[in-house]
């Protein structure tokens, strides 16, 4: 079939199927109402917001459209582990609280003299109640930053928090209501955008050091079976730190704890993945790495044991998991498997910032996918 | 100040309601459902009354209100939580009429289903309101090669579906 038939065909298609819509299910009446039910939703947000200043409530919250807002913030976030229902996230030497339902997006960034940001909208389409973005490229069709006059964007009162984003520190209020804050926290630029305001203080107020991954390394770690002769203690703790080359040093842009079985199973999967050949061009060329390690209690020594596979991720997928401690005495290192990505990328955050190598396209979906 | 405010109603009520069947068609095509359709059009109307004499003054308020009707973060979607369907409404609609016109209507409904909402707005834009390309990308906020690759991956997978409809109806 030639192509202008085809085009024939979903001109006709498309026709006939419109014709099948209801159009006197909506009329000029329902949309004026509706109109008027924002005017008095807004009214009254707005005059419980002001008596909520003048007794100096500080921990009330005031949602301008109900199911569009997160849930009620916490008073005190705790040290260490994010308060109940939050959670956190990181980038660079920054950590920040956020609601523990929101999704992920990307955060402006700058490439090519071009902005653009990817609301979760533009990436998979999914409703969020919130978002956090990094500048990382998710999708070759992202919107244009700042947001363009009249825009969707621009009128979108979904709160979002963005950590490193190519943005000017300052406050912006958006047409649809928002409310952007921009300040820098721990040597980062951290921005908040919510029509709420007890939630942009709730989460500036949060940003504090990284803790649970180092902030940046200059070179890539090495793995490691984290076994003894005598085997392991209790877990003592386990994580995921993710890392990204940036002017010659890699920068943290995803940590989180986990599970010490989710790093053996990882680990055990790629063990018996097939060993690399000797290292390439491509192998060698590693611009992002995931460290998933867990430290156990040595009975027996001093020292923490600690497990580490290393995912060098660049044109190739290899993951280095030092020496197996029974059957390799060589330094172990094996070509990425699904089996052992799965266990650690189940978060949603990983999508949204640790790109699939060239070579591994079928871990798109758990990792991000190639673009264009 | 009354009196501006009601003939910027009046505007609008005029405007909308030589639109709204038209939107509607164009919601149902683009969302997949009546109901979804309902929901963003009227979303996106309230939105553009409320601004309606910016709107008017500065913009095509046509191609401002189909922006909003195809951008997926529209409130009415979002209070839905949910991704309409109608695939398999449709495959069931193949069967029960085995007329050659009918089945290739399915088929391209069926091609348009399966496509993410903004390249099946694309499709839309193009075929059924024969848009050219320059116009849709300032309607979805792309760049032109975007849309005209998302067209012609639309095409693309047409093609797949009628010959996997050709290769089922040989079988058969």
């Amino acid at each position: 079939m030639e192509e202008h038939e085809l085009e024939e065909l979903v001109r006709g298609g498309l026709a006939e199927r419109a014709g099948s819509a209801d159009v006197h299910a909506l009329g000029v009446g329902e949309v004026r109402r509706a109109v008027a039910q924002r005017r008095r939703r807004r009214w009254l947000v707005s005059a419980a917001a002001a008596a909520v200043v003048a007794v100096g409530a500080a921990t009330a919250v005031v949602s301008t459209d109900g199911a569009d807002d997160p849930p009620p913030v916490a008073t005190e976030p705790t040290d260490g582990a994010a308060a109940p229902g939050w959670r956190t996230e990181s980038w660079g030497g920054l950590t920040v609280e956020v609601p523990a339902d929101w999704g992920y997006g990307g955060a402006p960034l700058s490439f090519a003299g071009d902005t653009s940001a990817c609301p979760p909208a533009y990436v998979s389409g999914d409703w969020v109640s919130g978002w956090v973005g990094r500048p990382v490229l998710l999708s070759d069709v992202c919107a244009r930053y700042p947001w363009l006059e009249n825009s969707p964007q621009e009128d979108d009162p979904t709160p979002y928090v963005w950590l490193g984003g190519d943005v000017e520190v300052g406050t912006v209020t958006w047409p649809g209501g928002l409310v952007q804050e921009t300040v820098e926290a721990e040597g980062e630029r951290l921005t908040v955008a919510s029509t709420d305001p007890d939630l942009r203080a709730r989460i500036i107020a949060s940003a504090r050091p990284v803790e649970v991954c180092p902030a940046s390394s200059a070179t890539i770690p090495d793995g490691s079976s984290g076994m003894s002769d005598e085997g392991r203690g209790d877990p003592i703790d386990a994580v995921v730190c993710a890392y990204r080359l940036e002017e010659g040093a890699f920068r943290l842009t995803y940590a989180r704890a986990t599970t010490a079985d989710v790093v053996d199973q990882a680990w055990s999967a790629q063990a018996e993945a097939s060993a690399v050949g000797a290292p390439t061009a491509c192998s060698r060329e590693v611009r992002q790495y995931v460290s998933v390690q867990a430290r156990y209690d040595d009975p027996f020594g001093a020292q923490p044991l600690v497990q580490r596979a290393v995912f060098r991720l660049g044109c190739t997928g290899e993951v280095d998991l030092g020496t197996d401690f029974f059957d390799h005495p060589n330094r172990l290192r094996t070509k990425l498997v699904r089996d052992g990505v799965v266990p650690w990328a189940v978060d949603p955050g990983i999508a949204s910032v640790v790109s699939a190598p060239t070579d591994a396209q079928f871990l798109a979906g758990w990792l991000i996918g190639m673009q264009g | 100040m009354e009196q501006e405010h009601d003939v910027a109603a009046n505007d609008f009520a005029a405007w909308a309601e030589a639109r709204i069947a038209s939107l509607l068609r164009f919601g149902y095509l683009v969302t997949g459902s009546q109901q979804a359709a309902e929901e963003a059009v009227q979303a996106a109307l309230v939105r553009a009354c409320e601004r309606w004499g910016r709107i008017s003054r500065t913009q095509d308020p046509d191609q401002y209100v189909r922006r909003m009707v195809v951008n997926g973060h529209v409130s009415a979607w979002r209070s839905s939580r949910r991704r309409e369907s109608p695939v398999a409404e449709v495959r069931g609609t193949v069967a029960a009429d085995p007329a050659d016109t009918v089945a290739r209507s399915d088929a391209v409904w069926r091609m348009c289903s399966g496509l993410p909402t903004q390249q099946r707005a694309a499709v839309v834009l193009r075929f059924y309101e024969d848009l050219d390309y320059p116009e849709i990308a300032a309607i979805l906020d792309v760049a032109e090669p975007t849309v005209r690759s998302h067209v012609h991956r639309a095409l693309a997978a047409l093609r797949r579906e009628l010959a996997s409809q050709h290769a089922g109806e040989e079988e058969e």
